[in-house]
Formats: C-alpha cells, sequence, structure tokens
C-alpha cells in the first residue's frame, strides 16, 4: 500500500492565481483578492479535531469540529462566487457507504455506495468507482474546476475533473465533464464529510487531509502532492518553466505604481519563453512492417556495418535555440540487433550510391544501442531505447535530416522499429546554431 | 483604424534582456525598458511547429506499381485524381504562415480515364496542401498549393532499384491566406486564427517523408483590437529588429489615449499572460494513412482506424488495451518548454509537469446512432478524452491537461485508444492533432 502524502509543513507560497482568462463571462473572479489556497489538517488516524486545523500558513481561521465531520460558516476565505475550484481529500470508504465528502452552495461530492456523485453548476454526474470493492480502502479524491475554453454557451461554461487514486490497489480513475457555471458563495457554509452543519449524511468512515483552493490542480500535480513525488529527472539541456508575471488586472502596472517590478519581471519572464513554440520533431508511430526485410538500405560512413534505413528518413525544421536532439525508439527484436540514430544537414547521402564523409557537411550517429531479445513477433512487445541527444546544424533552410540505423548482427534476427521520437533540446554548454529557414 | 504591422525577417533566436540594471537602486533608462518591450516579440517570432506530418512510418514497399499498367484495367493511381493523406489541425501561431518539405522518390506511372477504359498517362505527380484557415469571427479563407514531384524516367515508370541514388527535395515555400497583404488582411490572419490543412497526393508519389510546418512571417493588429491576444508589442517597425518608437519615461501604454497601446507596463503584463496562454507548442499530428493501406492508391481519403470495442483498445492496434510504458506511443516532452508557472508551480509540482492541451480528433462512424470516445492518456493519472458525436466525420474537440514532464531526459510516453460507447456500427478516425491550449477561447 503506498502511503499518502503530507504535503504541507511550510507556509503555503503566495499565487497569483490561475493566469487569467479572456474567456468572455465578467463574473469569473480570476483577480481572486482573498487567500489562494486554503489548507485543512492532516491526521493519521482521522481525528476531527485535528483535521479542523488549518495548517495552511494563512491566517484565516480553523474550520469547526463536529462529531464526524467538519465546517466552516460561512466559508468567506475565498472571493467571488464562481470559476475556479479545487477540492482534494484522502479518505477511506467501501462499496456500502453513503455519505457526503464535500458541500458548499450549490456544489457538492458525495459517495452513494459504489458511485461518486458529484454536482456543479446545477447538473449532477455520477460515475462507479470500479477499484471501489467491499474492503475499506484509503482513496485520494480531487475534483478540480476551471473555466471551459470550449465553451459554447452558459451551459458547458465550465470543466470539471474528478480523479479518484486506490493507494491500496495503485489504480487510478477518472472522468470529466462540463457545467454551467457553479453557485459558490462566501456567505454560504462548506462542509467537509456531511451535507449540514447539524451532521445529515455525515461520513461513514475516516478522513484523513483536505486541501480546498480556488485555482486548478492538475492531475500530474495531485499525483505529486498526494501520492508520489516522482524523483528528480536527469534533463538533457535546459529546463524551462514560465516566469510568473502578474496579470495587468492586479494594478501593478498603473499609472502612479513604480514602473520597475513590472519591466523587470517581464524581461525575466522572457528568459523563460524562448522555447515554448519547441514540440516534438519527429513523433511517429511504425506502421508495423518489419524492419530486417528492407532493401532500402545504405551503408552508414563511419562504420558499413550499420545501415540507414530509408524508411526512417525525415527531413524536419529545427526551431531557433535548439541545438540538441533526443532520440528515442521503440523496438522489436527477434534475435541482437545494435541500434544507432544518424542527425546531419547535408543530403550527402541522398545523393550518392557510396556515400563518402567528404559529402556530408554535418554529421552525427549516436552511441549504439545493442538489443538482445526474444520479443517475438506478435503485435505487441518490444522495448524502448535512448539513443541518447545527438548534435544539430541545420542548413540553410534551417533543416536537419534524421535517420535511424540497424547493425543487423545476427542475421537471422527479425526485428522492426515500431515508434520513434525526436525532441529539440538546448545544451547552453555547447554553441548555439541558429534555426534559418524564415524569411530573412 | 490604427494598425501595427512588423516583419519577422531576421529573427533566429530569442532576445533576454538583462534584469540586473531593472532592479532598485540602479539609474532607470529609457533604453533599458525599451529592450525589454522589445525581447517581448521575439518569442512569437520563432516558430517552427510542425503540423502536418506524413511519411513511410517504417514501410519499404511503395504503392505505386512498378509494372507496365494492365490495358484497360486500373491498376496504376488515377492521373489528376487527389488521394488525401493526412488531415490536421493547429491554432496558427499569430503571424505565421505554412511551408511544406518533402522527401520524394520520382514519382511512377498513371493512368487515365478514357470513359470504359484506361490508358497510361504517364510517370507523374504531385503534392497538394488545402488549408483553410478560420478568424475568431467566424470568417474563412483558403489556399491550396501544389508542387509537382520528379517523374521516373524507368521502363514503365518504376522506382529505382537503390532509393538512396534517388531521393529529391521539393518544396512549396510558402502556404498563405489567399488574400494576406492590406493591414486589415494580415491583422485578420495573424490574429486569433485556426487552420485545418489536408496533404493530397497526386497520381504516382512516391513520398519518403512530407512535412509541413510553420514559419514565421509577419504580424499586424489593429490599436484597440481587444478580442485577439497581444503575444507581442508589434514595437518596432517595419521588422522586429528595427528601430522602435522613442519613449521618454515608462507609461501605462505609449499613448495615453489609447492610439498606441504598443508600450508601457500594461502592454508588458498583457503580453506576458498572453505568451502563456496563446503560444506553445504542437504536440502530435498524426494520419493513420500508411502507403500499403488496403486501397492502395485508388482511395481518395485516408482510410480510419475502427472499433466496435465497448471498452478503450488501442487506437493503432485493436488486440491492445491498456496504457502500458512499455508499448511504442509518441513523445510531448518538449512540450514542457510551455509550462505555466500556475499550472505547475514549484513547490506542487517539483520533478513534474503538465500542459494544457486541446486534442482534435476527426472521426465518424459507421452508423447514425453510434457515439463513441477517443482518450489520449500521457499517464495513468493523465488523459484527456474526446466524444464522437456524429457518423458524418468532423473535427471533435477536448480539453485537458496532459502530462510532458520536464523535459527531454524526462520519458513522456503518450497513447491513444478508443472505444464505441453507445450504437450498432464502428467508431471511425481518420486523423488527429493534439497541441497546447491555454486557458483562452480558441477559433474552433
Amino acid at each position: 500500500m503506498a502511503e499518502w502524502g503530507s504535503p504541507w509543513g511550510a507556509a503555503t507560497p503566495t499565487l497569483w492565481g490561475a493566469g487569467g482568462s479572456i474567456l468572455p463571462d465578467p463574473t469569473f473572479p480570476m483577480g481572486v483578492t482573498g487567500p489562494d489556497i486554503v489548507f485543512f489538517g492532516e491526521s493519521e488516524t482521522g481525528d476531527w479535531t485535528e483535521l479542523a486545523t488549518n495548517l495552511s500558513g494563512y491566517p484565516s481561521g480553523d474550520f469547526t469540529a463536529g462529531a464526524g465531520w467538519i465546517y466552516v460558516d460561512p466559508f468567506d476565505r475565498a472571493a467571488g462566487t464562481g470559476g475556479t475550484f479545487s477540492f482534494e481529500a484522502v479518505c477511506r470508504f467501501n462499496r456500502d457507504d453513503v455519505c457526503h465528502l464535500m458541500l458548499w452552495d450549490d456544489v457538492y461530492i458525495r459517495i452513494d455506495t459504489q458511485d461518486i456523485v458529484v454536482e456543479a453548476g446545477g447538473g449532477a454526474q455520477t460515475y462507479t468507482i470500479e477499484s471501489c470493492s467491499g474492503a475499506r480502502e484509503v482513496f485520494l479524491v480531487t475534483w478540480s474546476m476551471e473555466p471551459n475554453p470550449l465553451t459554447t454557451g452558459a451551459a458547458d461554461l465550465m470543466r470539471s475533473e474528478v480523479w479518484i487514486y486506490n493507494y491500496d490497489d495503485d489504480a487510478w480513475e477518472g472522468f470529466m465533464w462540463t457545467h454551467a457555471l457553479a453557485t459558490m458563495s462566501n456567505a454560504a457554509e462548506l462542509i467537509v464529510g456531511a451535507s449540514s452543519i447539524a451532521g445529515a449524511d455525515a461520513w461513514v468512515d475516516e478522513i484523513y487531509a483536505v486541501r480546498i483552493g480556488r485555482y486548478f490542480h492538475a492531475s500530474s500535480e495531485n499525483r505529486t502532492v498526494f501520492v508520489e513525488e516522482p524523483s528528480t529527472p536527469t534533463l538533457h539541456g535546459v529546463d524551462r518553466l514560465e516566469w510568473p508575471v502578474p496579470t495587468s488586472d492586479s494594478g501593478l502596472g498603473n499609472d502612479g505604481e513604480f514602473a520597475g517590478p513590472v519591466y523587470a519581471m517581464a524581461a525575466k519572464h522572457t528568459h523563460s519563453q524562448d522555447m515554448r513554440l519547441h514540440g516534438p520533431l519527429v513523433n511517429v508511430i511504425g506502421s508495423g512492417a518489419w524492419s530486417d526485410e528492407s532493401t532500402w538500405t545504405t551503408p552508414d560512413h563511419d562504420d558499413a556495418n550499420y545501415q540507414l534505413h530509408l524508411e526512417t528518413l525525415e527531413r524536419v525544421p529545427v526551431p531557433p535555440g535548439c541545438n540538441r536532439v533526443h532520440v528515442r525508439a521503440h523496438v522489436q527484436v527477434n534475435g541482437t540487433v545494435r541500434f544507432k540514430a544518424w542527425v546531419g544537414n547535408g543530403p550527402g547521402y541522398l545523393s550518392k550510391p557510396a556515400p563518402t564523409p567528404a559529402a556530408i557537411t554535418v554529421d552525427q550517429t549516436t552511441v549504439a544501442v545493442t538489443v538482445a531479445a526474444a520479443h517475438g513477433t506478435g503485435d505487441t512487445g518490444g522495448q524502448w531505447i535512448d539513443l541518447d541527444v545527438l548534435f544539430v546544424e541545420p542548413d540553410g533552410d534551417g533543416y536537419i535530416y534524421v535517420v535511424l540505423l540497424a547493425f543487423d548482427f545476427v542475421p537471422v534476427s527479425t526485428w522492426r522499429w515500431r515508434a520513434w521520437n525526436v525532441e529539440p533540446l538546448l545544451d547552453t554548454t555547447q554553441d548555439v546554431i541558429g534555426g534559418g529557414g524564415g524569411f530573412g | 483604424m490604427t494598425f501595427f504591422r512588423h516583419w519577422h525577417q531576421g529573427v533566429q533566436s530569442a532576445q533576454k534582456p538583462h534584469v540586473g540594471p531593472l532592479v532598485g537602486g540602479k539609474l532607470a533608462k529609457a533604453s533599458r525598458a525599451t529592450a525589454v518591450m522589445r525581447a517581448q516579440d521575439k518569442p512569437t517570432a520563432l516558430g517552427r511547429r510542425i503540423i502536418g506530418h506524413q511519411s513511410l512510418r517504417g514501410e519499404h514497399a511503395w504503392s505505386v506499381p512498378d509494372g507496365n499498367p494492365t490495358s484497360g484495367v486500373l491498376t496504376h493511381p488515377p492521373a489528376g485524381v487527389l488521394r488525401e493523406v493526412g488531415r490536421w489541425r493547429a491554432d496558427v501561431t499569430p503571424g505565421h504562415v505554412l511551408r511544406l518539405s518533402a522527401l520524394v522518390i520520382a514519382s511512377g506511372q498513371t493512368q487515365g480515364d478514357i470513359g470504359a477504359s484506361y490508358i497510361a498517362t504517364g510517370a507523374q505527380g504531385a503534392l497538394r496542401v488545402d488549408a483553410t484557415w478560420t478568424a475568431q469571427s467566424a470568417a474563412t479563407t483558403t489556399r491550396s498549393r501544389s508542387v509537382a514531384l520528379p517523374s521516373s524516367t524507368q521502363q514503365f515508370g518504376a522506382a529505382p532499384t537503390h532509393p538512396w541514388t534517388a531521393i529529391k527535395l521539393v518544396k512549396i515555400w510558402v502556404v498563405e491566406p489567399a488574400s494576406f497583404s492590406t493591414h486589415l488582411e494580415v491583422a485578420t490572419w495573424t490574429g486569433h486564427v485556426g487552420v485545418d490543412v489536408t496533404l493530397s497526393h497526386i497520381g504516382g508519389c512516391r513520398v519518403v517523408s512530407a512535412v509541413l510546418h510553420e514559419v514565421p512571417k509577419e504580424l499586424a493588429r489593429e490599436h484597440d483590437d481587444d478580442a485577439d491576444l497581444w503575444t507581442s508589442h508589434i514595437f518596432a517597425t517595419p521588422t522586429v529588429e528595427s528601430q522602435g518608437p522613442i519613449i521618454g519615461w515608462p507609461f501605462e501604454r505609449l499613448k495615453d489615449d489609447g492610439t498606441d497601446p504598443r508600450g508601457g507596463t500594461m502592454h508588458l503584463m498583457d503580453v506576458a499572460a498572453a505568451q502563456g496562454l496563446r503560444l506553445g507548442p504542437q504536440l502530435i499530428s498524426w494520419t493513420p494513412w500508411v502507403e500499403s493501406q488496403a486501397t492502395g492508391v485508388f482511395d481518395t481519403e485516408v482510410l480510419p482506424v475502427e472499433t466496435a470495442s465497448s471498452s478503450f483498445v488501442r487506437l493503432w492496434d485493436g488486440a491492445a488495451v491498456g496504457y502500458d510504458e512499455d508499448e511504442p506511443g509518441w513523445s510531448i516532452s518538449s512540450g514542457a518548454y510551455a509550462r505555466g508557472y500556475a499550472e505547475n508551480h514549484t513547490y506542487w509540482s517539483r520533478n513534474e509537469g503538465s500542459i494544457p492541451v486541446v486534442v482534435a480528433v476527426y472521426a465518424g462512424a459507421e452508423d447514425l446512432t453510434d457515439e463513441g470516445t477517443v482518450r489520449v492518456q500521457a499517464a495513468p493519472w493523465s488523459w484527456v478524452d474526446v466524444r464522437i458525436l456524429d457518423r458524418d466525420p468532423a473535427w471533435w474537440l477536448g480539453y485537458g491537461h496532459l502530462r510532458t514532464g520536464m523535459g527531454p531526459g524526462d520519458t513522456s510516453l503518450v497513447q491513444a485508444f478508443f472505444r464505441r460507447d453507445a450504437g450498432i456500427g464502428d467508431i471511425r478516425v481518420f486523423g488527429m492533432s493534439v497541441y497546447h491550449a491555454g486557458q483562452y477561447a480558441p477559433t474552433f
């Protein structure tokens, strides 16, 4: 059984809301003026008094503990009457329980035998929790609500996601739907573990932790906070994360305010924006053809054992700021095959029967990855191989050529590429070559 | 109406103004503020996003026959007939047009319809791009561009025995809206615009790889246009690198009367927000078309993948179920470069990343009563569902948040599934695009 996370322990950093919206409805309270996130409680034993204690770091007071629920009346700590909202709870239940998990004005989430029922904006959604059994098990239940960018009118102005994680089974489920703007009044009470302050529909079992917020939490974030924090990845090249700049409705850029901070933040923001248009350069799902049967090959000029396979050749534009690419491939092998990727900027390979190094302006192949396996010949099977990072220098039009190579080490092997992808990156310890290919 | 317009020519890299001179205790200089506004104009001019991609996908046999056409029987591709091989959708990066680059082998033999029979009409082929742009006002414009491919000089238009000796590069340098010259036209079609594109083979094409991608050209905005997000200032004219207007001291806007909104503190904040919402990667451009598809060189449209399964099966393998990290899929690692701050706060989202996306699926069904779902999944806890609700093929959209990880090196694997939710026939998927889309009202 995985342990549910204990994400708090330090004061919650201040956020500037969800980044603003240009959706036409003026009722979206994107300029949230109150605390953006409110935290309540942590208890290994599901103690309601402990759960009612505000651990958020905001001086906004505690909830009131009932006999098997907690509440605050009114819940006036989050400004506005609609817009974004999030609720997460670590709780225990089984398929016999019928009880409320949370209620605030006209939004609620409750368990009804094996179903979870969520209502917002006047329409209830019911979802049967597949991993809910007769056993009492601990679940993470998350609900995030945000404006629906694909809205066609008032009826689908908002969208919600509910994700459910069973700690005992290590199983995720989820569903999403659109709905009208929900009513979440500052004057209404918020109750966790019941549907009224008096304790109607009280929670049958334990609730261990609750987080209530006013901005959208993506499922990846909730998983990091409550289930498992991924280990630090070894990134190829730089990391980019948008630098926060308040939206103009914050008033920070108004006449009479200091201009300097805005200029400094905007300057910093541009540092994080240079690669945001970068996407995969090659993202191919193979057709299923067996590559060992290909005759569309030509030997690599550095090592004639390796054959370049035309059926994987691509010419792709290099976005400005990219000076390396990362190549991965999925291979299905029966025998022993060595794989490489080749990147070059010249058509040397493309015009000669016997390519020579002199015909190629700039090129590089990856270190070989050997796969010795018996993956079978079915429609499934195989493994991913990491062909590492390659230097790129685009041609005058801003393109590179990419192709996969193989050395059929045991010629009786059967093998094929089932997928391959090439991603751009920036290695700041190396030279940066311009992308080219514009209208200059 | 006052328009501001500049060319993106010559922008080869981002600009990163020094932050040091802008912090407290330093002398305020207009030139430093100008540098920030100029720098904010650069990210919008850096797009090379791949919108559409068609390749061999590992296949190594041409569908165009090498032999002599059979007299009176259609055995070779019909001359002049469009055969669609890919259909994609994108939210156009402001100020960008489209460009096609393709690697091809000499085209093969075609046949012509002479009424009751067919005759050989020579080795010939062409690639064609059809694009339809849709503005936020719902106005549309189209453009078709084609490029003739080199023809085989071998007997019966046969393919060369050793294709590595015969690869040719062809391009369609610009695919832009039909009317694209006046300030108003450029402002309309570089604003908040979506594009639907199809790529077609004509004749005996032998295409190794064709890539349709964005390329920056020019950008225009009307001064009080609030409907389109200003992802840049359009500070300098006529090019991004030109001399900009002189500013004496920081304004909210460059002119208080609102006729020149390009500069100033308000616009700095608006541009930062707009870039976060509006600029991002095109992540997946998928077509089920393969060189060996069942109808070979005769079908005029992509043969869809189909399922009647009531539970999710993999889009490219109806026998496979469930997200499986050991199986093939796409990568969207580089989408991590567009991670927004609010969604990826370093305190909560440590060592993890996700971005908002639109999943656009071109799909239909076999029967009028059929309904289905296409699911694009990036992790056991991260997916976006798209409902298919009609028989006739159409674009269906879903919005959600997909895990990207932290960037290349942090493995990302995306797989797609589909199922039939109701009805009696098959759900059919003809193509799919996945792209970044922040919290703004997209064109489609």
